[in-house]
C-alpha cells in the first residue's frame, strides 16, 4: 500500500489497543497517552507545530505501543520524531551527564573506587538531587576499575588464533560498568570456536543522547559506528554481535527511523548475542559442553521493551531453556519503568517506580535465584527495586559451561 | 527456529489451539502481528444465534465449520473449551445445552453460550429476576451508553435510577479524552482506596435498588474487584460491556497467553508471517517480517479475517494473505445494500477439508490446518457464532495434531 506519511501514520484505525499497553498512561494520568501523543496529535502537528506539547517528554520510548499495534503504526517513532522536530526544551547539565555515557564512563573508570564510594553516600545523593535534579533514591550503577576495551587489547593475540571471528559491539555498560559480562561473552564464543574482536572504533550507540535531546552529537556518533560496522560487515564479512538489546535496537532501527541514516546494507549484519548463539547451537555444527556439576538455578526471565520491539525475545527464552541447570520461569512481559536515563530524573522517579511495581512483585513471588534480562538499565532498576541479583542470559550460559 | 507446531495468529482460536497442543507436551510457537480482536469483544461467547442452538447447528449445510466439526463432537468440545478457559483463570457461566442472554452495549439481549461471571444476563431473553436497579457509571466516560440500558430495563418493568460517580484520579484522566477509557477506569479501580471511595458513593446514592449495574470496568490487575465491592455495598453488582477496548477481552487474552506460556509455549509478538517454504506438498517453514524462520511438523493458520490480516480484499476478490489458499468468493457480490442484512463478505474465507486442512489449488495440504475467523462458510455477526467457531475449530485441529 502506498504510504502518504512517515511511520505508517495513515494505517492507524483508531482502535485504541495501544492505549491499553502504554506503561506511562497506566500510572500517570497527566500523560496524553500513545494515541493522542502519537497519531492523533501528529495530524494536528502536521497542520501547525503550535500543537506540539511538551508532555510528550513523558514518553519512555519503550515502543510497547508499537508492539501492541495490530496495524503496524510506528507510534513511538511518531512521538520521538515530534520531540526531535519541535521540542524547545534545551538539555541541561543533568541531561549532559546522563547522556554522555562515553565521556563520563571513561573518566569514572579511572577513579572508580572513589566514584562508587562517593555516589553510594546518602548526603552526596541529596546534593546530586539538589544540583542536578537526579532523584536521591536512585542508585547509580557501579563503575569498573579499568575498561573492557583495555582487557580486550591484552586478549588480541589469543582471540586472533580462532579461524572464525565475530566483532563485538560491547556498549558503554560492558566497557565501563560490567566488563565481566563482556568476558562471559568472549568465553562462550571461544567455547563455540569463535574469536572475538573489537570494532575499529566504537562509540556509545547514542540512545541516551537521542532521548536527552543531543541529536547532532547522536548523529556524529552514529556515523562513527556505522563506518566501523560497515567495515566489519561489508569489508571483512564479520557478523557484529551485541549483548545489549537496546544498543542492538538503536543500531538497527533508531539510526534509520529517528536519525535518518540509511543503514540497510549493514542492518542484517548486526545481531543480538542470544540470537546469534541460539542459531549456532541449532545449526547442527556447534555444541557446548555443559558442566554437569553446575548448581541447579531457578531463573525468571524479564523481556526488555526494545527486545520485544525487535521481536527477538523468544531467542533469549529458548537459549535459557537449553541450559540444563536452569529451571526457567517466564515473567509477564511489561516495562520495568527505568527506560534508560528516564528513571534517573527526579520528576520521573515516582512514575518509573509505579510502572515497575507489578514486575517487582512478580519477581519476588517467582522464588527465583536470579532474574535474567538482556538490558543493562532493566538490571539496574530490578536490582535496586527487588532483592534479586540480575544476570544477562550470556552470563548464565557462561556459568553453566564453567569449570 | 524449530518447533513441533507453529500457529499463525494470536487471538482466541490461536491461543485455544496453542494451549491444547502445548498441554499435550508439544513444543509450540505462536506468531502474532499485534494484539487480538478479543480487545473488541464483549467476552460473552456465542455458540449460535438461536434459542435451540444445538438443534440449529445440526441442520447447517456441509460447508459450515460446525458441520465439519460434527454434531457428535459438540458436547465434548464445548465442555473442553470451557475447561481451558477455566484453567487459564477465566471464570465463565453458561452451557451449550441451555443458552442464556447477555445485554449488548446497545442495550439489546443476545443469545450467548458463555459469559464472564458477574455480567448482566437473562435466562430467557425476556426478563430479569430483579425489580429495581441502580446504574452507576463514571462521570465523563464516553464508552458506555447508559440510556440504552435504562430503556431496555424499563421495557421489562424494572425500576431504574442512574448515578454518575467521580474519583479524583478519573477527573484528571478526563483532560485527555483518549485516555478516559475503560482500561484506565479499571486500573483506577484496582486501587483499594478507589474501591472504598466508590463503595461509599454507591451506598449513599442507590437507596433501595436491588442490584447495581455498572460498565465492565471493575479491575484490571487486581483480583475480585467486583466481589469485593459487592461485599462493601451488600448488594449484587452486575456489569454491562463497554465499547472497546474491552476490559474483559484484554484480561481474557492476557490470561490465555499466560496459560500458554506456562505450558511451555513461545509467543512471537509483533511478528507477521510473510513467506513460507514447501516441500513435497508439505509446509516446511514460515518466515516473518522480522527475518525469523520457524520450522515445524504442523502449521495452523489462525490468522483471523480482515481485521487480523488473515484475509485481504480489494473489492474484486478476497485472498488469504500468506499461503494464497483457495478462498470462497460469493457469486452475488460482497455486500448487500441493507446494512442489517447478512453481508456476504463476512462468510468469505479459506476452504478446508473435513479435517480442517487448508486447500490450495484444489488440494488439501497435509500439515497445514486452518481454524477460527479465517475459515469460510459462516457469518459470525449474523449467526453469533464467531467465538464458538474460533474455539471449537481450534480444538478439533489440536486433536488432529495430537492424535496423528
Amino acid at each position: 500500500m502506498y504510504q502518504y506519511s512517515e511511520n505508517n501514520l495513515e494505517q492507524c484505525t483508531k482502535c485504541t489497543v495501544c492505549t491499553v499497553y502504554c506503561p506511562v498512561a497506566a500510572v500517570n494520568p497527566l500523560y496524553p497517552g500513545p494515541k493522542q501523543a502519537g497519531p492523533d496529535g501528529e495530524r494536528l502537528r502536521m497542520k501547525s507545530p503550535l500543537f506540539y506539547d511538551e508532555s510528550l517528554a513523558m514518553c519512555l520510548n519503550c515502543k510497547r505501543c508499537e508492539v501492541a499495534c495490530p496495524s503496524d503504526v510506528r507510534i513511538g517513532d511518531i512521538i520521538q520524531s515530534a520531540r526531535i522536530k519541535h521540542s524547545k526544551k534545551k538539555p541541561g547539565l543533568r541531561e549532559f551527564t546522563l547522556a554522555n555515557t562515553d565521556l563520563v564512563g571513561s573518566m569514572a573508570t579511572l577513579v572508580s573506587p572513589v566514584v562508587n564510594a562517593t555516589l553510594g553516600l546518602k548526603p552526596v545523593r541529596h546534593i546530586v538531587e539538589g544540583v542536578m535534579n537526579i532523584d536521591h533514591r536512585r542508585i547509580f550503577p557501579k563503575y569498573a576499575f579499568g575498561t573492557f576495551e583495555g582487557w580486550m587489547r591484552k586478549q588480541r593475540k589469543v582471540q586472533a588464533q580462532f579461524t572464525k571471528q565475530v566483532a563485538y559491539f560491547h556498549g558503554c555498560y560492558v566497557n565501563y560498568n560490567n566488563p565481566p559480562l563482556g568476558k562471559a561473552f568472549v568465553k562462550v564464543m571461544n567455547a563455540l570456536g569463535y574469536g572475538v574482536q573489537l570494532l575499529d572504533k566504537e562509540k556509545c550507540c547514542g540512545v541516551a543522547l537521542i532521548s536527552n535531546g543531543f541529536i547532532e552529537k547522536a548523529k556524529k556518533q552514529a556515523q562513527t559506528n556505522i563506518n566501523s560496522i560497515r567495515k566489519a560487515v561489508v569489508e571483512k564479512s564479520l557478523p557484529v554481535v551485541a549483548t545489549s538489546s537496546t544498543c542492538t535496537f538503536t543500531l538497527r532501527d533508531e539510526y534509520e527511523h529517528l536519525l535518518g541514516f540509511d543503514n540497510r546494507d549493514i542492518r542484517e549484519g548486526i545481531d543480538l548475542a542470544t540470537k546469534f548463539i541460539y542459531n549456532l547451537l541449532c545449526d547442527g555444527n556447534h555444541t557446548l559442553a555443559f558442566n554437569p556439576d553446575a548448581p541447579r538455578i531457578r531463573v525468571a526471565y524479564h523481556s526488555p521493551c526494545h527486545l520485544e520491539r525487535m521481536g527477538w525475545t523468544p531467542y533469549s527464552i529458548e537459549l535459557l531453556k537449553l541450559i540444563p541447570n536452569v529451571e526457567f520461569v517466564k515473567l509477564d512481559s511489561q516495562c520495568c519503568g527505568i527506560a534508560g536515563t528516564y528513571g534517573f530524573k527526579k520528576e520521573n522517579y515516582e512514575t518509573s517506580q509505579a510502572i515497575g511495581a507489578p514486575l517487582f512483585a512478580a519477581i519476588e513471588a517467582s522464588e527465583c535465584d536470579y532474574v535474567a534480562t538482556d538490558c543493562e538499565t532493566c538490571k539496574w532498576q530490578i536490582e535496586m527495586s527487588t532483592t534479586k541479583k540480575v544476570l544477562h542470559p550470556i552470563e548464565i550460559l557462561a556459568l553453566a559451561i564453567g569449570h | 527456529m524449530r518447533y513441533d507446531t507453529v500457529i499463525i495468529g494470536g487471538g482466541l482460536s490461536a491461543l485455544m489451539c496453542g494451549i491444547e497442543v502445548a498441554r499435550a507436551g508439544k513444543k509450540v510457537a505462536l506468531v502474532a502481528t499485534g494484539h487480538s480482536s478479543l480487545h473488541f469483544s464483549s467476552c460473552s461467547f456465542g455458540l449460535y444465534n438461536a434459542k435451540r442452538a444445538l438443534e440449529a447447528i445440526a441442520a447447517l449445510g456441509a460447508e459450515h465449520p460446525y458441520s465439519k466439526i460434527g454434531e457428535d463432537n459438540f458436547e465434548q468440545l464445548t465442555s473442553r473449551a470451557t475447561e481451558i478457559l477455566n484453567i487459564a483463570g477465566i471464570a465463565t457461566v453458561g452451557s451449550a445445552e441451555q443458552p442464556h442472554y447477555i445485554i449488548t452495549p446497545m442495550g439489546k439481549w443476545r443469545e450467548c453460550w458463555l459469559s464472564m461471571e458477574g455480567m448482566l444476563t437473562s435466562k430467557d431473553g425476556v426478563g430479569v429476576d430483579f425489580k429495581s436497579a441502580a446504574i452507576v457509571y463514571p462521570e465523563g466516560f464516553l464508552d458506555f451508553y447508559t440510556q440504552f440500558v435504562v430503556d431496555h430495563l424499563q421495557d421489562m418493568g424494572v425500576e431504574v435510577t442512574t448515578h454518575a460517580f467521580a474519583l479524583p484520579e478519573l477527573t484528571v484522566r478526563r483532560n485527555n479524552p483518549t485516555e478516559m477509557r475503560s482500561v484506565s477506569v479499571a486500573r483506577a479501580l484496582d486501587k483499594e482506596e478507589n474501591i472504598r471511595a466508590l463503595a461509599t458513593i454507591i451506598s449513599r446514592q442507590v437507596g433501595s435498588a436491588e442490584v447495581v449495574i455498572m460498565p465492565a470496568v471493575l479491575g484490571f490487575d487486581a483480583p475480585d474487584v467486583r466481589t469485593r465491592l459487592e461485599r462493601m455495598v451488600e448488594r449484587e453488582i452486575l456489569t454491562v460491556p463497554t465499547l472497546p477496548p474491552s476490559v474483559e477481552g484484554v484480561k481474557a487474552e492476557r490470561a490465555l497467553k499466560r496459560a500458554f506460556e506456562s505450558m511451555g509455549g513461545t509467543i512471537f509478538m509483533a511478528h507477521t508471517a510473510n513467506s513460507y517454504a514447501m516441500e513435497d506438498g508439505r509446509v516446511v517453514s514460515i518466515t516473518t517480517n522480522k527475518g525469523v524462520t520457524l520450522t515445524a511438523e504442523d502449521f495452523v493458520l489462525a490468522s483471523g479475517s480482515f481485521i487480523g490480516g488473515g484475509l485481504k480484499g480489494d473489492g474484486k476478490r478476497i485472498d488469504e494473505a500468506l499461503f494464497g489458499l483457495d478462498t470462497v468468493t460469493p457469486e452475488s457480490g460482497y455486500t448487500t445494500r441493507n446494512i442489517f442484512e447478512a453481508q456476504p463478505f463476512m462468510s468469505c474465507g479459506v476452504v478446508v477439508d473435513n479435517t480442517f486442512k487448508a486447500v490450495k489449488n484444489g488440494v488439501a495440504i497435509e500439515n497445514l490446518y486452518a481454524c477460527g475467523a479465517v475459515l469460510a462458510g459462516y457469518n459470525p455477526v449474523k449467526e453469533g457464532c464467531g467465538a464458538g467457531v474460533a474455539m471449537l475449530s481450534a480444538l478439533k485441529v489440536a486433536d488432529d495434531i495430537i492424535n496423528r
